[in-house]
């Protein structure tokens, strides 16, 4: 970075290169560039092949004045050595730049726009200049796809489903097992207690039927209090209270896991929900406001939000959140480009591509949002389509010529 | 004097064939394509130096169609001649 090299670093890098001892690359550069003076003397132009050309240009007498003493003087005619430089090392030099165009200009610009643009300009290669990497900066940003919202949709689908027919059937189950329960206990107990009762009252005597009835009533409704007051009769009665306790437990117990399992339930769909419709939130904003780039804490935040809904999601929410983790991570990894002043398509489409005749085609992969191609804003976010979706080859003439009249067909409304 | 010539004379001065001198002269050629490219300049002792200098962009008029265009900017390797060979040349 504007260093200078003085003849024996040149001397060493040559030597480096070929391989071959300094002794001999230094009498080779000396002879070398004696040779060109000496035919640069004797009046001849000198071209060599690669590097350019070393041309005598005659300059005429000309006047001109002492910038000390003010005085006129006169200038003599003679030679001077101009080099032109071969094309191929100018290209390999002009590199930083090589994404620039020559652009027409509007009629309509005025003088101050052009000066405003100039002294922009101005910054911008002394920006340059600072840095040579600067000019490379490849505002390249591998960002993980934005996260698609009709898979989350599909995601949401599926865990919703899940959630309510794993709802549905531990409900029924639920239910069926509590009335089978229910059933069972007071009914059966209460004939158990019906038929002795009926023994007893037969022992006693046929008198009165409804008296059993009545009783096995009574005593049916003592069951079922006696049921509900778990306690007292566990304490009384010892054989109904095994069963009792027994069904008790269980129905308790299932009642209790399933308000448990309802939590649960609730829970890892709502966090679930929240999750995914952050995603969605997420999503759409990356999608459509000015696509902004997700900065780092972002992507920490939705990070830190998967962990937490993991902690706090029972083993469901983990498999719920992993599809969804899954099959946004399935999704083929995009590459982003940021339009800046020193960025266009155009030296995107070399970065990328190989040859920047192809910007047609990340043009048209954003078209959606972009209009001007020679007025994108800086800061715009494009997609740079993979090159074997469009066929772009840069060593197919074909493919080149293409992308050439794609360019001139997508200029035609913009051109005046 | 074209580039074959100016080579079989540079081998024939130091006792190479012309191969070893093309390859000594790519050799050259690279180091000051990758010198230049990083905007060093390059000095050569009685012949000159080779610097790149920074064009600015500009706008100039087509004079047939009137046209104005925006010229890029762009980097130019130059080449200053050194004092001893402008003398040599007058």
């Amino acid at each position: 970075m504007n260093k200078k090299i003085t003849f024996p670093e040149l001397v060493d890098a040559v030597a480096t290169i070929t391989n071959t001892s300094k002794r001999t690359s230094e009498t080779f550069l000396k002879e070398f560039f004696a040779t060109i003076t000496e035919a640069l003397t004797r009046g001849e132009n000198v071209k060599i092949k690669n590097f350019g050309v070393f041309k005598l240009v005659e300059v005429g007498e000309r006047k001109s004045v002492n910038v000390n003493t003010g005085e006129e003087m006169q200038i003599p005619s003679h030679v001077k050595v101009s080099f032109t430089p071969d094309k191929s090392l100018a290209d390999a030099i002009n590199t930083p730049f090589a994404s620039f165009e020559t652009v027409v200009l509007s009629e309509d610009l005025s003088e101050d726009d052009l000066r405003k643009l100039s002294s922009y300009d101005k910054i911008e290669t002394e920006i340059v200049e600072k840095s040579s990497e600067e000019s490379l900066d490849n505002e390249e940003i591998v960002v993980p796809p934005p996260f698609n919202p009709h898979k989350n949709d599909e995601g949401e689908n599926f865990a919703g489903d899940e959630q309510a027919s794993e709802g549905i059937v531990s409900d029924e189950q639920l239910k069926k097992d509590e009335a089978v329960v229910d059933g069972q206990s007071p009914v059966d107990e209460s004939i158990d207690d019906a038929q002795g009762e009926k023994e007893e009252s037969d022992e006693i005597g046929n008198e009165s039927e409804h008296l059993v009835k009545s009783d096995s009533e009574t005593i049916e409704k003592d069951v079922q209090t006696v049921e509900e007051q778990q306690k007292e009769l566990e304490e009384t009665d010892e054989t109904d209270c095994k069963q009792c306790r027994y069904y008790k437990y269980s129905r308790y117990y299932r009642r209790y896991s399933r308000r448990k399992n309802f939590a649960k339930g609730f829970l890892c769909g709502s966090v679930t929900m929240l999750f995914i419709a952050g995603i969605a939130a997420y999503a759409y904003l990356l999608l459509t406001t000015d696509y902004v780039e997700p900065t780092s804490s972002e992507r920490d935040n939705v990070e830190a939000l998967v962990v937490n809904d993991v902690v706090k999601g029972s083993d469901t929410t983990i498999a719920v959140v992993d599809s969804v983790v899954k099959k946004v991570e399935e999704t083929p990894v995009l590459r982003y480009d940021t339009i800046s002043r020193s960025r266009f398509l155009t030296s995107m489409s070399r970065t990328y591509y190989g040859d920047y005749h192809f910007w047609v085609y990340i043009y048209e992969e954003n078209k959606d949002f972009l209009e001007n191609p020679n007025a994108i804003p800086p800061g715009t976010v494009v997609v740079i389509p993979p090159a074997e979706k469009y066929g772009i080859n840069k060593n197919d003439p074909e493919s080149l010529k293409a992308a050439i009249d794609k360019a001139a067909e997508i200029m035609k409304p913009y051109e005046r | 004097m074209d580039n074959k010539a100016l080579l079989d004379m540079v081998a024939e001065r130091i006792n190479r064939d012309a191969e070893d001198v093309n390859k000594l002269v790519d050799a050259l050629i690279s180091v000051v394509k990758t010198r230049c490219g990083e905007l060093d300049s390059i000095a050569v002792p009685g012949f000159g130096t080779f610097e790149t200098k920074k064009k600015l962009e500009r706008v100039v008029v087509n004079p047939t169609t009137g046209k104005r265009m925006l010229i890029p900017p762009k980097i130019v390797l130059s080449f200053r001649p050194s004092a001893l060979l402008k003398n040599k040349l007058r």
